[in-house]
């Protein structure tokens, strides 16, 4: 009885070992895994969070199938999501577009539209009459982009020195700055990036948007400027400070008399158009001071008459 | 029996309709000759290149939107951005600024994570590293790091480092560049002293050639670079990394371009010309090779993927480097038979680019449009051939004959005004449906074959029909107003007519009343 009781152990394990070690080998059909890339990816699983005691994954019905997606896996055109009780997840959709998904939302990626011969050749001729020109004139001019956000309480730019890098200032005058969004009042700060000062030294607190800073007292090096709005939306800004001798000289100026309104007038031109774009925030600062300042009409006419602080 | 005036027969018809037809075609012809003459004026050339940019456009949107065949190699650029450069930098204690360089450490472990997620994979093809990397003398142990990691990755899979090179030169066609040290120039760092002597690592060239309006279109296929000791030929990033993807005989190519092979050791025995994708390369005859490329990879520094365009992972995807080894837990998948690119993308870099995909394309990413561009020989031609603009200028001058002999039948058939208002309306509807059908089969064609000189192909035959329009429009105007002159001109005789008739009368009343 024992022996036979034996057998049928020793049976019935060599069958579970046999349908263990089939079992992967039946589910695999060739086809890729349901998260795994492939031609029809259009879609993915930016991040999967939960709440205590919530399952750690998402609820994905492809076809008949349910698949449970965690972040990185990569879904098609027609997948639904459904999160469990408990689970809130972000989605990068077809068109680039961030969704967030949770309980009880339901989610269906959508098809992605391949674009018709008629409608590649309408977009192209459109594209030829309309905004393509206004694209290649712009890279020919090297304008810089601008903010997409519409609230101006989210957003807090300086116009034109929008994604530059750092900035090389000179030290010797003071620095202009204006900027848009936010809401006031607005703190600037400057803070050491290298060496032993680092703190942070709030240098001016102001209603308005734009400002007049004295950096003669800063030591030259690396820094970074912070322009910082009461909600909290805030503008960084590496800085370089450098000695005066570090400035290019412009090139081709009519006059050798620095202190000369024209020959300042033509340095900040120079350096906007010109110098590398680690001027940028340089030049614009000498055109507001001509324009505030002097009522320079040339300054005034680039920097935009609502940009003049002194009216 | 005798026609009625106005009438014709058809074969006097054809010979109008055959007259009017070579007339165009000889006009079109010409107007094609003086454009072709100013294909060299900027204007010109910019018309080109803006069509040719839209063109690219569209064409990689419905790439993207459409899906790939499955048997081309994915593009993943594992991204130095912003977000990566300011935590690297912030762990520094620095600002991501100017003076930002990818931390050696972070670069080690971003090579380790590809050694790893090859490991029992399918292999990836190519690794693309875009970061130059200048000696440290202060650090040198972690430059051996990388540099061992660099081997152990090129023990498997063929990698391309940048040579740094720096312009001494700058001729738009023949650049003279000066090679920047490297710290794969280290003797010690070579395949031999790390234990990988097949190890492939290559040198490339990350010289670009933008165009009068600062858009980069077109790639160093190779070049010469110049040192103290040797003038020796370098391949750019585009056709090596192509070349290696490839399957190009591997001795072969360092024959070809002692500048891009890392053991200048190695002995070369023949050197000979090459094909890849139907395209011969024999650098042996030239100097430096300029190619056109079509650009079909859209990315842009803000944004992982260029807006406009679809987001398809499974042609291309860009994974910030700070997150790699996380991606590569999530989907171990993610690199298998892929060419990775590792550059950088951030502002600060300076390493952005116009290109007709977009304003701000990382110089990686320009690279790996350059590899799959010659990987499958999308080139944009300068120039078709005539043949295209040969059958436009037929179909241009078709339409502009029949319309012209529609309005001068028309004309003789009808009263005035109408006459030439028809006429009028014929010449404005053949300008109007020559553009229109032109302008679509241009575009069609150039959707398909991306051939540059496609503006110049259709403007030449609209040009010319639309000149003939114009002077039929100009004649029939002409004879309105002649027409109406002469109505103006009847009227104030009848008027001058009036009182002399009148004062006739008068006189001949006033001689009978004396």
């Amino acid at each position: 009885m024992s022996d036979q009781r034996l057998r049928m152990r020793r049976a019935a394990s060599a069958l579970a070992l046999l349908v263990l070690s089939l079992g992967p080998a039946v589910g695999q059909t060739g086809e890729p895994s349901l998260c795994e890339y492939g031609p029809q990816s259009r879609a993915s699983v930016n991040k999967v969070e939960r709440q205590a005691g919530a399952k750690d994954w998402l609820r994905v019905e492809r076809g008949n199938e349910t698949m449970h997606a965690k972040s990185g896996c990569f879904l098609q055109p027609g997948d639904i999501l459904r999160p469990d009780a408990g689970i809130s997840a972000e989605i990068r959709m077809p068109d680039k577009t961030t969704r967030s998904v949770k309980f009880p939302d339901v989610l269906e990626i959508p098809a992605v539209a391949v674009t018709s011969s008629f409608q590649s050749l309408l977009d192209f001729t459109l594209g030829i009459l309309g905004s393509d020109w206004q694209d290649a004139r712009d890279m020919a001019t090297a304008v810089v982009g601008d903010t997409r956000e519409t609230i101006p309480s989210r957003y807090l730019i300086m116009p034109g020195v929008f994604d530059v890098g750092e900035q090389s200032i000179d030290t010797s005058h003071p620095l202009w700055l204006r900027w848009v969004g936010s809401i006031a009042p607005f703190s600037i700060s400057i803070r050491g990036r290298d060496g032993a000062d680092r703190t942070t030294h709030v240098l001016q607190i102001t209603s308005e948007r734009h400002a007049k800073l004295d950096l003669s007292g800063m030591a030259v090096g690396v820094s970074a400027l912070e322009v910082k709005g009461a909600n909290g939306v805030a503008l960084a800004l590496p800085l370089r400070l450098v000695a005066p001798g570090e400035v290019p000289p412009p090139q081709g100026a009519t006059t050798n008399d620095a202190s000369s309104q024209e020959y300042r007038s033509e340095a900040a031109i120079f350096l906007l158009r010109r110098a590398p774009s680690t001027w940028r925030l340089e030049a614009i600062s000498r055109l507001l001071a001509l324009a505030s300042e002097d009522d320079d009409f040339f300054a005034q006419a680039i920097v935009g008459l609502e940009n003049i602080t002194r009216r | 029996m005798k026609d009625e005036p106005g009438s014709h027969s058809w074969q006097d018809l054809l010979r109008a309709f055959a007259i009017e037809w070579l007339l165009l075609c000889a006009l079109a012809v010409l107007v094609s000759l003086v454009v072709t003459g100013l294909r060299h004026v900027e204007a010109v050339r910019s018309l080109d290149r803006g069509v040719t940019d839209g063109i690219m456009r569209e064409l990689a949107k419905a790439r993207l939107a459409g899906g790939q065949a499955q048997n081309t190699p994915r593009y993943i650029f594992v991204n130095v951005g912003e977000e990566t450069c300011r935590l690297w930098s912030e762990a520094r204690g620095e600002a991501c600024g100017s003076g930002f360089v990818t931390p050696r450490k972070a670069l080690a472990s971003m090579l380790r994570a590809l050694v790893g997620a090859n490991a029992g994979r399918a292999a990836m093809k190519l690794v693309v590293l875009d970061i130059e990397l200048a000696p440290q003398p202060a650090d040198s142990m972690t430059d051996s790091e990388l540099c061992a990691q660099t081997y152990s990755v090129a023990a498997s899979i063929p990698v391309l480092a940048v040579r740094p090179v720096v312009t001494e030169v700058f001729d738009p066609a023949r650049p003279i560049a000066r090679p920047q040290p490297s710290i794969f120039d280290d003797l010690q760092c070579n395949g031999h002293a790390l234990g990988s002597p097949a190890a492939q690592l290559w040198f490339a060239s990350p010289l670009l050639q933008p165009d009068p309006d600062n858009v980069v279109r077109s790639i160093f296929a190779w070049h010469q670079i110049r040192s103290d000791d040797a003038t020796e030929r370098i391949a750019g990033f585009g056709l090596l990394g192509a070349a290696l993807a490839g399957g190009v005989d591997r001795d072969n190519l360092a024959c070809l371009f002692p500048g891009s092979r890392h053991n200048p050791q190695d002995t070369c025995k023949a050197a000979k010309p090459f094909t890849l994708a139907h395209h011969h390369y024999d650098p042996l005859a030239d100097d430096e090779a300029i190619a056109r490329i079509l650009f079909s990879l859209p990315s842009d520094a803000a944004t992982s993927t260029a807006t406009g365009y679809s987001y398809a992972p499974f042609v291309f995807q860009t994974i910030e480097a700070y997150e790699l080894q996380q991606r590569l837990d999530e989907t171990p998948q993610l690199l298998d038979g892929a060419i990775v690119v590792i550059g950088g993308s951030y502002a600060a870099s300076g390493d952005l680019h116009a290109t007709p995909l977009g304003q701000r394309m990382p110089g990686a990413m320009v690279h790996a449009n350059a590899i799959r561009a010659i990987a499958a020989g999308n080139f944009v031609e300068e120039h078709e051939g005539w043949g295209w603009e040969a059958l436009l200028i037929g179909i241009a001058s078709l339409i502009g004959a029949i319309f012209h002999v529609a309005g001068h039948r028309a004309h003789e058939r009808l009263r005035s005004p109408f006459n030439h208002l028809a006429k009028l309306g014929f010449a404005a509807g053949s300008i109007f449906l020559t553009v229109l059908v032109v302008f679509i089969l241009g575009a069609v064609h150039a959707l398909h074959s991306l051939a540059s000189g496609t503006a110049v192909a259709v403007m030449s035959p609209i040009i010319a029909v639309a000149f003939e329009g114009m002077s039929s429009i100009l004649q029939v105007v002409r004879e309105a107003l002649s027409v109406a002159l002469a109505w103006v001109q009847g009227i104030q005789l009848r008027r001058h007519a009036a009182p002399q008739s009148a004062s006739t009368a008068d006189g001949r009343k006033g001689s009978n009343h004396e």
